[in-house]
Order: C-alpha cells, then sequence, then structure tokens
C-alpha cells in the first residue's frame, strides 16, 4: 500500500464528512482520481445508509436482563465483593462458586464426568456414613445398625489422645452399655450384651452389678476374684423374660480398665494373664459342690499352673477327692483358654 | 461519567467491577448501540442482533471483573464477546457465517459504482456484503463510516496505530466496494 495514497484517501474522508463532495475531493488529487473515485463513493455509500437502531423496547428489555444477571452474580461473585472484605473472603467465595459448579454446574474447564462421579459418590458416602452413624445412636445389641455404632465408639476413643478426656469417654460409653442392657431387660428383648459394673451384691443365684441382677449358673464362668465393690465385666444373654444370665464375669484390673473399652462383641475375649487364683467361687457359703484340690500328682492341664498360685482357701473334703478331681478335670477343660475358675453350684 | 466511547472513565470502571447497578446501566447506555449494530451487521437481523446485544451485557456482567482498561477498550472487549455470540448464533442455526459471493451475481453484467442511484441501498444489502469482509475491516468500516469516529479513536480501540488503520481502512474500503458491487447494492 502506497502511505501516501492512503494519507490522501483520509484526507479525501475528511473533506467529505464536513460536507465536500466525491467531485470536489477528486479534483483536488486528479493524478489519484480514478483509484480514490470508487472508495470515496463507497464511503459516501456507507455513511450514507441509515445506521441499523436498537428498538426502545429491546434497549430497557437488555438492560433489565444485565442488571438481574448483576444481581445474581453479585451473590457469587467475588467483584460483588467490598473491597475492605480482604483476599480470604473473596477466595473462599470463588472457591465456593467454583465448588458449587463443579458438583451441579454444567461441565466446564475439561473436566470429565468421571471426576465428577466419583466425587459424587464421596460425597454420597460421607453423609451416607454420617447418616448412618447418627441413626444408629438408639441401637441396641442384635440390630443392623449396632455394629456402627460400636465402630464409631472405637474411632472416638482412638482419636481421642488426652487420659482425662479418654478416661471420661471410656465413662460415658461404660454407661450406654449398662443403658442398653437395661433397655432390653425392660423390653424382654433376647441378645447378648457385655457391659461394665460396680459389683454391689453377691447372692446364692444372683449378684447385682451397677444396679442390674445377673442371674448366675453353674455353667457361668467367673475368672478372677470378684470382691463386692469391685468394677466387674459381665457378658451375659438376655432372656425373653427379661431376666440376664450371666456367661462370664470377671474382675477388672486397674490396667484392663484403662484398656479401650468396649471390645467387639464378636471376639471372644481371651484371658492375658492366668487369673491370681484359681479358688472356686464362692467360698463363703456352705459347699458341698466338687472342688478342686489339687495335688502334684493330678494338677488340672493349665498351661500356666507352673507360675499359677494353688488354691488356698477351698474347703477341703476328703471324701470327694476323686469327684473332684474328675470334675474339675472336666471343668478346666471346657474352659479351654479361659483360664479362670469355673463356678459350680450344686 | 461517560466521557468517550474510546475509553470510559476508570472510576466507572471499578464501580462496575464491584456490581454498581449506576456504573454498569450508563456503560449500557452508552455502549449498547455500538455492540448491536456490530452485530446487526453480523447477523443481519434486527431482532436477533438487539437478543445477542444484551447477551453481551450478560456476559460483560460475568467476566468484567477480568477485564482490564489499559490492555484494550471496553468496546474492542465487547466486539470480541459479540463476535463469539454471533458465531455460536450460526453454529445454532447451522448457518454458514458466509453468504455465496456468486449467489446474486448475474453473468454478464456489469455493476459500475458510478451508477449510485440507490438499488439495494439499504442497510440489508450493506450487511450482507459486510459479511464478507474480514474482522479487522469490517470493524474499520463500523467505527469509521458507521460509528463516525475518527482515525485516532478507531487506532485506540482496535489498539493499533494510526498508520496501520489507515492502511486497514483502504483495504476495507477496496473489499466493501468489491462486495457492493456483488451484492448490487447499487443501481446499475
Amino acid at each position: 500500500m502506497n502511505p501516501d495514497f492512503e494519507l490522501i484517501l483520509e484526507d479525501c474522508l475528511k473533506r467529505l464528512r464536513i460536507g465536500q463532495s466525491t467531485e470536489e475531493c477528486l479534483a483536488a488529487y486528479p493524478d489519484q482520481a480514478e483509484s480514490l473515485r470508487s472508495l470515496l463513493l463507497t464511503a459516501s455509500h456507507v455513511r450514507g445508509v441509515p445506521a441499523p437502531q436498537p428498538r426502545s423496547q429491546a434497549i430497557l428489555a437488555g438492560k433489565a436482563r444485565m442488571l438481574d444477571a448483576a444481581k445474581s452474580n453479585s451473590k457469587q461473585n467475588s467483584f460483588a465483593l467490598p473491597v475492605s472484605s480482604g483476599d480470604f473472603s473473596r477466595y473462599s467465595v470463588r472457591i465456593l462458586t467454583n465448588l458449587k459448579t463443579l458438583l451441579f454446574g454444567k461441565e466446564i474447564y475439561g473436566m470429565k464426568f468421571a471426576l465428577r462421579l466419583t466425587l459424587d459418590l464421596v460425597i454420597i458416602l460421607i453423609v451416607g456414613g454420617l447418616l448412618s452413624i447418627n441413626a444408629s445412636a438408639h441401637s441396641l445389641p442384635g440390630d443392623t445398625l449396632y455394629s456402627v455404632k460400636r465402630t464409631w465408639e472405637q474411632v472416638r476413643l482412638s482419636l481421642t489422645l488426652d487420659d482425662p478426656d479418654r478416661l471420661q469417654l471410656q465413662d460415658q460409653i461404660r454407661e450406654l452399655r449398662l443403658d442398653e442392657v437395661r433397655e432390653m431387660i425392660q423390653m424382654g428383648r433376647p441378645g447378648t450384651v457385655e457391659f461394665q459394673g460396680q459389683l454391689q451384691s453377691i447372692n446364692a443365684n444372683e449378684w447385682a452389678v451397677s444396679g442390674i441382677r445377673v442371674g448366675m449358673f453353674p455353667d457361668t464362668i467367673v475368672v478372677g476374684n470378684p470382691e463386692i465393690g469391685q468394677t466387674v465385666q459381665v457378658r451375659a444373654r438376655v432372656q425373653n423374660d427379661g431376666t440376664l444370665t450371666a456367661l462370664q464375669v470377671r474382675n477388672q484390673t486397674q490396667t484392663q480398665l484403662l484398656v479401650p473399652y468396649p471390645t467387639p462383641l464378636s471376639t471372644h475375649t481371651p484371658i492375658a494373664t492366668p487369673a491370681p487364683s484359681l479358688t472356686p467361687w464362692p467360698t463363703h457359703e456352705p459347699t458341698h459342690a466338687p472342688t478342686y484340690q489339687p495335688t502334684q500328682q493330678h494338677g488340672p492341664n493349665y498351661n500356666h499352673h507352673d507360675s499359677m498360685p494353688g488354691p488356698t482357701a477351698a474347703p477341703h473334703d476328703e471324701h470327694h477327692n476323686d469327684d473332684d478331681h474328675h470334675h474339675n478335670s472336666g471343668g478346666s477343660s471346657s474352659m479351654g483358654d479361659d483360664s479362670g475358675s469355673h463356678h459350680s453350684k450344686p | 461519567m461517560v466521557t468517550t466511547h474510546t475509553a470510559l472513565d476508570p472510576g466507572l470502571i471499578q464501580s462496575a467491577k464491584r456490581g454498581d447497578q449506576a456504573a454498569l446501566g450508563a456503560i449500557y447506555d452508552c455502549l449498547y448501540p455500538s455492540v448491536f449494530r456490530y452485530l446487526y451487521y453480523r447477523v443481519s437481523d434486527q431482532e436477533i442482533a438487539e437478543d445477542l446485544a444484551a447477551e453481551v451485557f450478560v456476559r460483560m456482567v460475568e467476566r468484567i471483573g477480568t477485564f482490564e482498561q489499559r490492555e484494550r477498550p471496553m468496546l474492542a472487549w465487547l466486539y470480541t464477546i459479540a463476535r463469539n455470540l454471533a458465531a455460536d448464533h450460526y453454529r445454532l442455526q447451522g448457518h454458514v457465517d458466509q453468504m455465496p459471493l456468486e449467489e446474486s451475481l448475474i453473468a454478464g453484467e456489469t455493476y459500475q459504482p458510478s451508477q449510485t442511484i440507490e438499488r439495494r441501498q439499504d442497510k440489508d444489502c450493506l450487511a450482507k456484503a459486510m459479511e464478507n469482509l474480514t474482522e479487522e475491516q469490517r470493524q474499520v468500516i463500523l467505527l469509521r463510516f458507521v460509528e463516525d469516529r475518527d482515525i485516532a479513536e478507531v487506532a485506540a480501540t482496535l489498539g493499533k496505530n494510526e498508520r496501520a488503520i489507515r492502511s486497514l481502512q483502504h483495504r476495507a474500503l477496496a473489499a466493501l466496494n468489491r462486495e457492493i458491487e456483488k451484492e448490487r447494492c447499487y443501481e446499475p
């Protein structure tokens, strides 16, 4: 392109703009007249065409539409925030907006469907888990959600690192177990329960643990030497008639009390250490029950008998030695790994 | 408040960025007609151009936080939005964004610009002729002869120097002259 010609063209266009005719301009530049003519006529033609104008109602409608969009955007977009609200607010709003778009909005930034599906599933799992935990709060042993309740308790215990808080949480869980047992007894709802409580009384067929009456039967396993006032752990079965049949009772040492509690019901609780005493219970009631009389030759087949003290306070009846031996051998074998005593009642 | 079409008051734009309704309204009042005319010469339809122009300002509101006037004037930015919307409109309509060049030509006939008694001298014919210009040529014709801006304003709007705009103006007029002949906007 010829720069001079472009300047001449611009000069002629200015002349046309101020009202001169095409011919007047061409007369000013006779050498370029041929080339200028078509361009100037085209420019005049364009200027002569009435400029399209938008209709007034369209202008108003468009303005209202824009201002509506501005209002809705001001609730989401950072530009609507006051400057003084700071970067944190601006970015938090932007993050929330993007998250909302990510989860519910149309696909943007090339985001794949799979990514959104994954995010949705994660959220569904989290929400579902929280709802399950909430729903399991009032479940009882035997309910579908009871395992969720117990698992959540274990999680809470695991996450509580501070000892005082952990002990407080353990107390709360113990009370919760007792409430569950009371509720099941009241409802006469059969099921296996496990709880800790203070041993309050000992009678022939019934013990009282934290106000709950526990039926003691010949098959009940008593581990250790529970005494009134001690904390005992009870595994029992609630019967249809609302009574409680003890399956196992054992006293808790201070160390055992610090162990995270409760333990899962499905896990059989082995006794980590042999009971300090093999003395059959009870010792205070008259008994003609066969009792184990250990001798050097006829000791029961305990794995840890070397470290165990022998029975000390058991009533001794010379005439029942053979019976005793027979009975206790059978008892010890039936206890299996339970290295505790077998409470036998007449 | 609104000074010129080319460069809006920076304070006005800052207010608009904060969602100020009055500022947004002022920008709209100032630039809507230009955006409408740009779109009219793209889609050749009054209603569609009005609707698309309104949509341009909705997009403006959504994205004004990213706009920097020192990089380019507001009108140039809106032209870009309008151009993309017009292209989307054509895609949705299944319309080819080019008119057939031979459609209006009759073999053996020639039309001289000198025979300038209007035959189809209306804005629709001009719109059809402008459809075949390049984007820059169309914008120069619009700004210089429809919006009646001088060379300096056009240069500022399109982000070019005045010499480049004069050269572009020359090419744009030559191309439009050819298209007007093809569209038979002049009486033979």
